[in-house]
C-alpha cells in the first residue's frame, strides 16, 4: 500500500520538481541530480550554484554524556565552540554547545547508523534530537555577493567555523567549507522556512549570472 | 551650446559623445558627463523651476544637490535633482511644480500674494471650521511644490546589500584622499566614498586653476590606484549615521548598509549663501556652483558678474570667472578690510572694480524675474549695516557669492559627535567625537590646501592606530591658519523684496524674525513653525544663517543659539531604496502542496501560512466551512497542526521542571498519558498552552500555540538557567509535522496504518503513544480540541506527506475531508475550548477566563502562583462566558471585540462567535462582568451601527458536554 510514495521529501522538493530535473534517491528521498545540463551545472558551480543537499542525513546529540559516549565511538569531537572535524565518508561534526554536538552524514559515510545502534533506545544524559532541515549549497566566485545582499555577516572574513547568523530574515548555522574540492558555504536551516528561502535567494543568485545545480556537480556516489 | 567654454583642463564631460534631451517641450545637445543643469546652462537655460510657495523662477544655486532650485520629472519619476543627475540621451523632462509650463507659470501669481501668506499662517487659519479641513488638506497637497508621484511607476526592487571594511573615508576631496591613502598604507582596508562621479572634491574646481591642485591631485589618485586594499566608490552619497559605525551608503542602484570599524568624515563644507533682496533669482548663485560649472563642465556661468565676496575664495572665483572670459563688474566684498592675500592685488592688476566694505542689498530682476540685470551695491557702516544712502547699481546678469562655508557635519552630528561654533572661523567645527571617528579637512574647520591634505593623513593614520595597525607618531592636528573663510553675519534683507534664507521652503528673512517674535524662539521651534531647514535640502544651505538671525534677534552669540538636531536621511533617499528587496520569512508546513492541490485559502498565522479553509466548487467560502465541520462531526476530517510549537524537556529533572512551568499537575503523570498544560507569567496573566505528554521518566513533549513557541521556548530556556535543573530543551517545532485526525471514523482510518493497538482500553483518552504509520516513526496523542474522537499525529517533518496522503486515501471510504483552521475554530467552540491570545488578552488570568480548574494552586510552586494568590483574595472585573443568540436569530450579527454594554457602561466584549452548524444557532465566547455571569442571565452586545443584540449565558462546553464523543467506539467500516 502507498509504495509509490517516497519515504520522505525534502522541504524543496516542490520548487525542485517544478525545474524537472533528473531524480536521484538519498536514504529514501528524491534527490535532483541535474536539470538537465550537467555540463553546464558544472561550469555554473564555479561562479554561482544553488544547490538543495537536505537529503543528507543528520542528528544531534545533546546532554552530559554526548561527548564521551561520541569519543568511546571513536567519533572525534570538536574541542572548541562551532568549530568541525570531517567524518568518515564526506560527514562532519560540529560543536554547537557545550555539550551539543551535530552530525551530518555525508555520502560515503555510516558513522549516524553506528552511532544510533550504540545509543539503542537512549543512556543517560544523552539526548537525541531529530533534525529535519532544509539544507543548501551555495557554491562559485559569486557567493560573497549574495551572501551580502542577504545577511549581515562578513563572510569574506569567515573561517572554517560554523557561524550561527541570519539570511534574509530566517536563522541559519552557515559554515564555509570544501566539497569535492569545491569551496561551498552550507546552510541549513528550519525546513520550514526551506520554500521561502529557496525562492529568496534563487531570484538573488540569477541577477548574479547563476543558477541551480543538481547533487552530481557536487558529489559522486552509487549511493545516489 | 552657447555658453560651452572651450576645453577645460580635468572637465567631466565627453565632447566625442553628445546627447539629444528635451526639457519643457524645447530640444537642447549636451555631452555625456553632463548634468540635467550643466546641460541647460551650457544652452543659455537659466530658468530651470519655480519655487515651492510662491513659484519664483529659480535656476542653478549650489549644483551641487544643497538645493532643490532645479527639481524635474519626465513621467516616470518625480523631483529629479537635475543639479546632480546625469544626462541621458532621449531625456524629456519637465519642472514639477507649474501650472501650465515652467515659463508661463499660472501660480506665479502667488509670489504678489506674498504679504497675504506670512509663517504661520496655514496653521492658523485652516483649523476652523473643522468640518473643512479635508478641503483645505487636499488643497495644501495639491499645492505642495515638490511634484506629483506617479502611482503608476512600476515596483523597483534595489538589492539591499551589507558590507564590511576596516576604515570608511566619507568624502573623497584632498583630506578624504589623503586619510584614505593613509589608513590604506597601513595595510587597513579602506573604502572611500564621495557623493560625485569623480574623485578630487574641491580640487577640482575651487582649486583647479591652481598651479599645484593638478598635480596634487594626479599624484593622490595614482596612490589611490596603487593600494589593493583602497576601494574608491564614487557617486555613492553617506547618507545616515547609525550605532556602531553602521552607515547607509546609497548610490543609483542601492543602499548599502556599511559596517566600518572606523570611520574618517572628511566630507567638506557646504558654501553658504548670503541674504539680500531678490537672492533667489536664476543668475544669483554660489561661487561654487559657478566654479563647477566653469571647470567640471567647461560652462561659462555670466556674461557679466558680480562677486559679492567676504573671504579669499571669492577673489579666487573671480578671478578664475575673468579668466574664462566673464566681464566681471566688480568684486563687492563684505570686509572693512578688503583681502589680504596676493589675490586682492591680482584682481585689481586684471582691472577688476573692488568695493571693499560694501554689501548687495538687492538683485535687480530681469523682466519676468527670470534672472537679473544688475545689483544694488551699498556701503555698510560701523556696525555692519548697509546705508542705502550711499548705493550704487552695477550692471549685471549673474551674482556669486562666496561670503562663507558650514561644516558638512550632519553625519559627524548623527555618530553622536559634538559640535561647537568658532567665533574665528565663524563655523561651527568638532568639539568631542566618539570612539573610532574622526574628522578631516575643511569639517574640521581646516581650510587651506595644504593643511587639508595633511589634516587628511592625520586621521588616516588615527584610524590606523584606532585599528590597531599603526603604532609610530600622530601628526598634530591641523587648525586654520589664514584669514576667516565665513562672514559672521552675511544678511542684508531688503525692505520691501523677499529676502530668502531658506529656498527649499521660501521661508524669508522675515518669516524667522516674525516666528521668533511669536515665541518659537529656539533653532529647535523656529525651524518647525517656519519650516527652514525642513525642505528636500535638510538646511544644508539655509540653517547657519537661520541660527545667525535668531541669535541676532534674541541678542544671544550663536554659540549660545545652538543648532538643530541632525537626524539621518543627511540626503534624500529614493523610498524604492529604502524598501530594498523585502525580506518578509514565512513558514510553510511540509503539508502546503496538498493543501495548494485540495483548494485550501490560505491565511497567516504568525509566521505560518495556514489552510483557512478549502474551497469547494459552487459553494461559498461558508458553505464549505461548514461541510469541513460536519465532516469531522458525522465521519472525519485531516487538519495540518504542524504549526503547534513542539518542545521536547527531557533530563532528570524535567519533571520538576514542568510542575514548575505550567499551572497543572504532572510530576505524577504516568508514561504514556497526556494533560493540558496552562501557562502563566509571573503576574498570573496567561500566555500560553498546550499539551504536556510524558514520553518516559525523564522525557515530556509539550506543544504550544502556533505564534508562541518560540517565546515559549526561550521562557523556559531562561527558567531552566535560572532555577539551575537539569534539563535539555529542544525546540522541534520544525522538525516534527503534525496532524490531526478527527471523527467518529478515525480510529477505524488509522487502524489499517499502524500497528498501534488503538482500542479504546489499549489506547484511551489523552493516551500518547510512539509507534509507526506507514513505517513512519509517529508519536500518536489522543486529544480532543475539535470535539471528537481523534488523533494528534507526529512524524518527521520530511515524511509528513506520506502520512498524510496514507490518512486521506485510507479514509476514501467515508469521504474523510481536509479542514482547515475556520471549521477547527467552530469545531472547538461549539466544545467551549478557548484559544489563549483570541479568548485571552495580555491581563486575562485564569479565574477569569472561566479556567480555575486547570489551576493547582496547592502546588508548591508554578510561575505565577503567587501572583494568583493575591488575585484570588480579590473580586475579579471579568469572567469568560459562554453565551447563545436565539434560535433562528436574523438580526444585526455581533462579531469578535463587539462590546458588552449595560446601563451605558461598558462590561466585556465578545472574543469569538460563530453560527453553529451542530447547533443551529449562533455560539459564543465574552467576557461579561461578574454579575453577568450566571448561566440564563441576558446581556446586551453592542453590534454594528450600534444595534444592540441580547444575548443570554449558557453552560459550556455547548457540544457533548459529557465527552461521550471522544471515548465512542466504532469498529466496522
Amino acid at each position: 500500500m502507498l509504495t509509490h510514495l517516497p519515504e520522505r521529501l525534502s522541504p524543496l522538493h516542490d520548487a525542485l520538481e517544478h525545474l524537472h530535473p533528473h531524480w536521484g534517491q538519498i536514504e529514501g528521498m528524491p534527490v535532483p541530480l541535474d536539470f538537465g545540463d550537467p555540463a553546464a551545472e558544472r561550469n555554473r558551480v564555479q561562479t554561482l550554484a544553488l544547490c538543495d543537499v537536505s537529503a543528507l542525513a543528520r542528528l544531534v546529540l545533546k546532554g552530559k554524556a554526548a561527548e564521551s559516549f561520541l569519543k568511546e565511538q571513536g567519533v572525534g569531537v570538536p574541542e572548541a565552540m562551532f568549530h568541525c572535524l570531517p567524518l568518515p565518508g564526506g560527514g562532519l561534526i560540529a560543536r554547537t554547545g557545550s555539550a551539543e554536538f551535530f552530525l551530518e552524514e555525508g555520502l560515503h559515510g555510516d558513522t549516524l547508523p553506528q552511532l544510533d545502534q550504540a545509543l539503542g533506545p537512549g543512556r543517560a544524559g544523552i539526548y537525541r534530537v531529530l533534525r529535519q532541515d532544509a539544507a543548501l549549497l551555495l557554491s562559485g566566485s559569486q557567493v560573497v555577493q549574495v551572501l551580502l545582499q542577504t545577511c549581515g555577516y562578513d563572510f569574506r572574513q569567515a573561517d572554517s567555523r560554523l557561524v550561527l547568523t541570519r539570511i534574509a530574515g530566517v536563522s541559519c548555522a552557515v559554515l564555509p567549507r570544501e566539497l569535492n574540492g569545491l569551496p561551498v558555504f552550507q546552510l541549513w536551516l528550519d525546513g520550514s522556512y526551506g520554500m521561502y528561502l529557496w525562492e529568496t535567494l534563487l531570484p538573488i543568485v540569477g541577477e548574479l549570472g547563476g543558477g541551480v545545480a543538481g547533487l552530481s556537480c557536487f558529489f559522486t556516489s552509487e549511493r545516489v | 551650446m552657447t555658453n560651452r567654454l572651450p576645453r577645460q583642463p580635468g572637465e567631466w564631460i565627453d565632447r566625442e559623445r553628445p546627447l539629444r534631451f528635451r526639457f519643457e517641450g524645447e530640444e537642447y545637445t549636451g555631452y555625456t558627463g553632463d548634468t540635467l543643469s550643466s546641460a541647460l546652462a551650457a544652452n543659455g537655460v537659466r530658468l530651470l523651476g519655480r519655487s515651492f510657495k510662491y513659484h519664483r523662477p529659480r535656476g542653478i544655486y549650489s549644483l551641487a544637490n544643497h538645493d532643490c532650485n532645479a527639481l524635474m520629472c519626465d513621467g516616470h519619476q518625480t523631483n529629479i535633482r537635475a543639479d546632480v543627475t546625469p544626462l541621458w540621451e532621449g531625456a524629456d523632462v519637465k519642472a514639477v511644480n507649474t501650472v501650465g509650463g515652467l515659463r508661463r507659470d499660472r501660480a506665479q501669481v502667488i509670489d504678489r500674494l506674498g504679504a497675504f501668506l506670512p509663517v504661520g499662517f496655514y496653521y492658523k487659519t485652516f483649523h476652523t471650521p473643522r468640518k473643512l479641513f479635508p478641503f483645505y488638506e487636499r488643497q495644501m497637497r495639491a499645492m505642495a511644490g515638490l511634484g506629483a508621484i506617479n502611482r503608476n511607476h512600476p515596483r523597483v526592487r534595489t538589492p539591499k546589500a551589507y558590507d564590511f571594511c576596516d576604515v570608511l573615508v566619507v568624502g573623497a576631496g584632498p583630506a578624504g584622499l589623503a586619510a584614505a591613502i593613509a589608513a590604506a598604507e597601513q595595510g587597513a582596508q579602506v573604502v572611500l566614498v564621495d557623493e560625485n562621479p569623480r574623485p578630487g572634491g574641491s580640487l577640482g574646481y575651487q582649486w583647479a586653476e591652481e598651479p599645484q591642485a593638478a598635480g596634487l591631485l594626479e599624484g593622490l589618485l595614482q596612490q589611490v590606484a596603487a593600494l589593493p586594499n583602497l576601494e574608491p566608490r564614487l557617486s555613492t552619497v553617506a547618507a545616515g549615521y547609525y550605532a556602531d559605525h553602521w552607515i547607509a551608503l546609497v548610490d543609483a542602484r542601492r543602499l548599502t548598509k556599511m559596517r566600518a570599524r572606523t570611520v574618517v568624515i572628511a566630507s567638506g563644507c557646504h558654501e553658504q549663501p548670503a541674504v539680500f533682496g531678490n537672492n533667489d533669482l536664476p543668475g544669483v548663485m554660489l561661487a561654487s556652483a559657478a566654479q563647477r560649472l566653469m571647470h567640471r563642465f567647461a560652462v561659462k556661468p555670466f556674461e557679466r558678474a558680480l562677486v559679492l565676496a567676504a573671504n579669499t575664495d571669492g577673489y579666487r572665483a573671480a578671478l578664475q570667472l575673468h579668466r574664462c572670459g566673464v566681464k566681471v563688474q566688480a568684486i563687492v566684498d563684505l570686509r572693512p578690510g578688503g583681502e589680504e592675500s596676493e589675490l586682492g592685488p591680482q584682481a585689481a592688476q586684471e582691472n577688476i572694480p573692488i568695493h571693499v566694505g560694501h554689501a548687495v542689498t538687492m538683485a535687480v530682476p530681469a523682466a519676468g524675474k527670470v534672472g537679473i540685470r544688475g545689483a544694488v551695491v551699498c556701503l555698510l557702516d560701523a556696525e555692519g549695516k548697509p546705508r542705502t544712502d550711499r548705493g550704487l547699481q552695477i550692471d549685471c546678469d549673474g551674482i556669486a557669492m562666496s561670503v562663507g562655508w558650514a561644516a558638512a557635519d550632519g553625519l559627524l552630528c548623527q555618530a553622536g559627535g559634538r559640535m561647537a561654533y568658532s567665533e574665528r572661523l565663524a563655523q561651527f567645527v568638532p568639539k568631542t567625537l566618539p570612539p573610532g571617528l574622526f574628522a578631516a579637512g575643511r569639517v574640521n574647520g581646516v581650510f587651506l590646501l595644504p593643511d587639508q591634505i595633511a589634516d587628511g593623513k592625520r586621521a588616516g593614520l588615527q584610524a590606523a592606530a584606532y585599528l590597531a595597525k599603526y603604532s609610530g607618531p600622530i601628526p598634530p592636528e591641523s587648525c586654520h591658519d589664514g584669514p576667516p573663510p565665513s562672514h559672521p553675519y552675511p544678511i542684508f534683507p531688503h525692505p520691501t523684496e523677499k529676502s530668502f534664507v531658506d529656498l527649499d521652503e521660501d521661508v524669508q528673512y522675515k518669516d524667522l524674525v516674525h516666528s521668533a517674535q511669536e515665541g518659537f524662539d529656539s533653532a529647535e521651534l523656529m525651524k518647525r513653525y517656519s519650516t527652514y531647514g525642513m525642505g528636500p535640502s535638510q538646511g544644508k544651505i539655509a540653517n547657519v544663517n537661520a541660527i545667525r538671525i535668531l541669535a541676532k534677534v534674541k541678542g544671544q552669540t550663536v554659540a549660545e543659539t545652538g543648532t538643530t538636531t541632525s537626524r539621518p536621511f543627511y540626503h534624500p533617499v529614493p523610498l524604492s531604496h529604502l524598501a530594498g528587496r523585502g525580506f518578509h520569512p514565512h513558514r510553510r508546513t511540509p503539508l502546503h502542496s496538498r493543501h495548494e492541490a485540495a483548494g485550501a485559502e490560505f491565511m497567516a498565522a504568525g509566521e505560518w501560512l495556514r489552510p483557512a479553509y478549502y474551497a469547494a466548487a459552487g459553494k461559498t467560502r461558508e458553505q464549505a466551512i461548514q461541510e469541513e465541520v460536519q465532516a469531522v462531526r458525522q465521519r472525519a476530517g485531516l487538519i495540518d497542526v504542524g504549526t503547534l510549537g513542539k518542545l521536547e524537556i527531557s533530563g532528570p529533572d524535567a519533571a520538576e521542571f514542568i510542575e514548575r512551568i505550567y499551572t497543572g499537575r504532572f510530576a505524577r503523570m504516568k508514561i504514556g498519558t497526556s494533560r493540558y498544560g496552562l501557562m502563566c507569567d509571573e503576574t498570573g496573566v496567561i500566555i500560553d498552552d498546550g499539551v504536556v505528554a510524558r514520553l518516559a521518566e525523564d522525557r515530556f513533549y509539550v506543544t504550544t500555540t502556533t505564534t508562541a513557541s518560540g517565546s515559549v521556548y526561550r521562557e523556559m530556556q531562561r527558567w531552566a538557567l535560572l532555577w539551575g535543573l537539569d534539563v535539555v530543551l529542544v525546540n522541534a517545532t520544525g522538525s516534527y509535522a503534525a496532524m490531526n485526525l478527527a471523527g467518529p471514523r478515525s480510529r477505524q482510518i488509522l487502524a489499517d496504518l499502524t500497528g498501534i493497538n488503538l482500542a479504546e482500553e489499549g489506547f484511551p483518552y489523552l493516551g500518547v503513544r510512539e509507534g509507526e504509520i506507514l513505517g513512519i516513526p509517529a508519536r500518536v496523542l489522543r486529544v480532543g480540541f475539535v470535539g471528537e474522537l481523534g488523533y494528534e499525529i507526529h512524524v518527521p517533518a520530511h515524511s509528513a506527506a506520506r502520512v498524510w496522503d496514507g490518512l486521506m486515501q485510507a479514509g476514501q471510504f467515508c469521504q474523510i475531508r481536509p479542514f482547515g483552521v475556520e471549521a477547527q475554530r467552530v469545531l472547538r467552540l461549539e466544545k467551549g475550548h478557548v484559544i489563549v491570545g483570541q479568548d485571552t488578552d495580555g491581563l486575562t488570568t485564569p479565574r477569569e477566563a472561566h479556567m480555575e480548574w486547570a489551576v493547582k494552586a496547592d502546588k508548591p510552586f508554578f510561575v505565577g502562583q503567587r501572583s494568583l494568590a493575591i488575585q484570588g483574595a480579590k473580586e475579579s472585573q471579568r469572567r469568560l462566558v459562554g453565551f447563545v443568540l436565539p434560535q433562528g436569530y436574523a438580526g444585526p450579527m455581533p462579531k469578535e471585540c463587539h462590546l458588552v454594554i449595560e446601563n451605558g457602561q461598558i462590561t466585556g466584549r465578545v472574543t469569538s462567535i460563530c453560527f453553529s452548524p451542530t447547533l443551529g444557532q449562533v455560539i459564543g465566547l465574552a467576557y461579561v462582568a461578574p454579575s453577568q455571569a450566571a448561566p440564563g442571565s441576558a446581556f446586551q452586545i453592542r453590534a454594528e451601527e450600534g444595534a444592540m443584540v441580547t444575548a443570554t449565558v449558557v453552560e459550556i462546553p455547548f457540544y457533548d458536554p459529557k465527552n461521550l464523543r471522544q471515548t465512542r467506539t466504532e469498529t466496522a467500516k
